[in-house]
């Protein structure tokens, strides 16, 4: 990895290395939770921008996970990539179940524009890939690409040189892509 | 060992990605791309991740401190009784109640119609079909037209009803196998047409039974669910 210009990690953000390899079925709830949560949730309320749902379709994810915990194999999958399976369908099915909701308030009527309570299937690729980079690349790639500051502006922000923001963006753009063309080809 | 030039083609790329690159830095790039043709692929193909993000918006908050005490729930509860707080089924339950008639014109109705199309008949149980359940033991004057939908988060019960008393208080209830009850909203009586959407956290397969009661807890209707399998 060339991201060595002030800064260390993995564009990915990892799952924690183990002291013994996992068995099939080992699934702790509080080590999983811990591991795991802040991404999961990441892509929970970017894909349904409603923190209550969100969170509710975080929790039934690991509700079917703890119920499916026997067929776990960390062997053939690692639990963050288990997880994300089972929450994509979560997600999905609460974006059903949103869109079959009643509207209670005209969005014309509403006092401020409504963003899209929802987002389409290859939109939520997008989110999942940020959602899976380290927070630092995450970061940059929200500030220059989502908020549209410059370098020079998010440098002053944050006293990371330019040169790192560019090389976090660079590697972070590839995960994404990455990601994009990886999801592309399963669904192909 | 840092590999310099490297993180040099990185920076540069990623700035030219970026629109965000001045002429010393742009012409320093024209030499390398002179020497090495993949960076103009590199740049079209950031440049293409760019664009997926046009109009995203990004939320990094964390979730509430709550939501590890509820998961951790998970793995003591004996039986699936979850979530101390399910906003969907709240906000089925309280809000989708609608009363269709008058006081609501077309307009009105067209608002507070589903987006999309609703679910499509299917086999009990089977996620995201509409099953359509019979309700007996109502009173003669009442009418109740009712329908389930399987979810991974729960079980909805859709009703659409008429002749309960006006302004008398309601509940739905989803009765499984072994008694156990899960709420799953409540509603008043109207002089017209109530169209019902409510939410239980409990997955079809443990439901044996739909009812409804009345404020004192007497079963106004009872619809008997056929077994499905989990």
């Amino acid at each position: 990895m060339g991201d060595n210009v002030g800064t260390s990690g993995s564009v990915i953000e990892l799952t924690r290395p183990s002291d013994s390899p996992p068995r099939r079925g080992a699934f702790d709830l509080a080590t999983e939770y811990d591991a795991h949560s802040r991404v999961l949730f990441a892509y929970a309320v970017n894909a349904l921008h409603d923190r209550g749902a969100a969170e509710d379709c975080v929790q039934e994810t690991f509700l079917r996970a703890w119920r499916s915990r026997e067929s776990f194999d960390p062997a053939r999958a690692a639990a963050r990539t288990w997880l994300f399976a089972i929450l994509r369908n979560v997600v999905i099915d609460a974006q059903r179940a949103g869109q079959r909701m009643p509207r209670t308030v005209a969005e014309d009527a509403a006092p401020e524009a409504a963003a899209p309570s929802t987002e389409p299937l290859d939109r939520l690729q997008v989110v999942e890939a940020l959602a899976k980079l380290s927070e630092e690349h995450r970061a940059a790639v929200v500030a220059i690409h989502l908020t549209g500051e410059s370098y020079a502006e998010v440098a002053e922000r944050s006293g990371v040189p330019v040169a790192t923001l560019r090389t976090r963006v660079y590697y972070a753009l590839r995960a994404l892509r990455g990601h994009i063309d990886f999801e592309e080809e399963r669904h192909a | 060992m840092p590999d310099h030039a490297a993180d040099r083609r990185a920076q540069l790329i990623a700035a030219a990605a970026s629109h965000d690159i001045t002429a010393p830095e742009a012409a320093e790039l024209d030499l390398l791309r002179a020497s090495d043709p993949s960076i103009d692929v590199e740049v079209a193909e950031l440049r293409a991740a760019v664009g997926a993000l046009d109009g995203l918006r990004w939320d990094d908050s964390a979730p509430s401190a709550g939501l590890r005490d509820r998961v951790l729930a998970v793995g003591d509860a004996p039986v699936r009784v979850l979530a101390p707080r399910r906003r969907w089924a709240v906000a089925l339950g309280v809000a989708a109640c609608l009363v269709v008639g008058a006081g609501f014109g077309a307009g009105a109705l067209s608002l507070l119609a589903p987006s999309v199309e609703g679910p499509r008949p299917g086999q009990p149980g089977a996620l995201g079909a509409l099953e359509h359940v019979d309700f007996e033991g109502q009173p003669s004057a009442v009418s109740i037209d009712g329908s389930l939908v399987a979810h991974t988060w729960g079980t909805e019960t859709i009703l659409e009803i008429d002749g309960l008393g006006a302004g008398d208080s309601y509940s739905v209830v989803l009765v499984g196998a072994g008694g156990e009850i899960f709420d799953s909203g409540s509603f008043f009586g109207s002089t017209v047409t109530i169209d019902c959407r409510m939410n239980a956290a409990v997955d079809r397969p443990d439901v044996d039974s739909v009812e409804i009661r009345d404020a004192a807890g007497a079963i106004v209707a009872t619809a008997e669910l056929p077994a499905v399998a989990s």
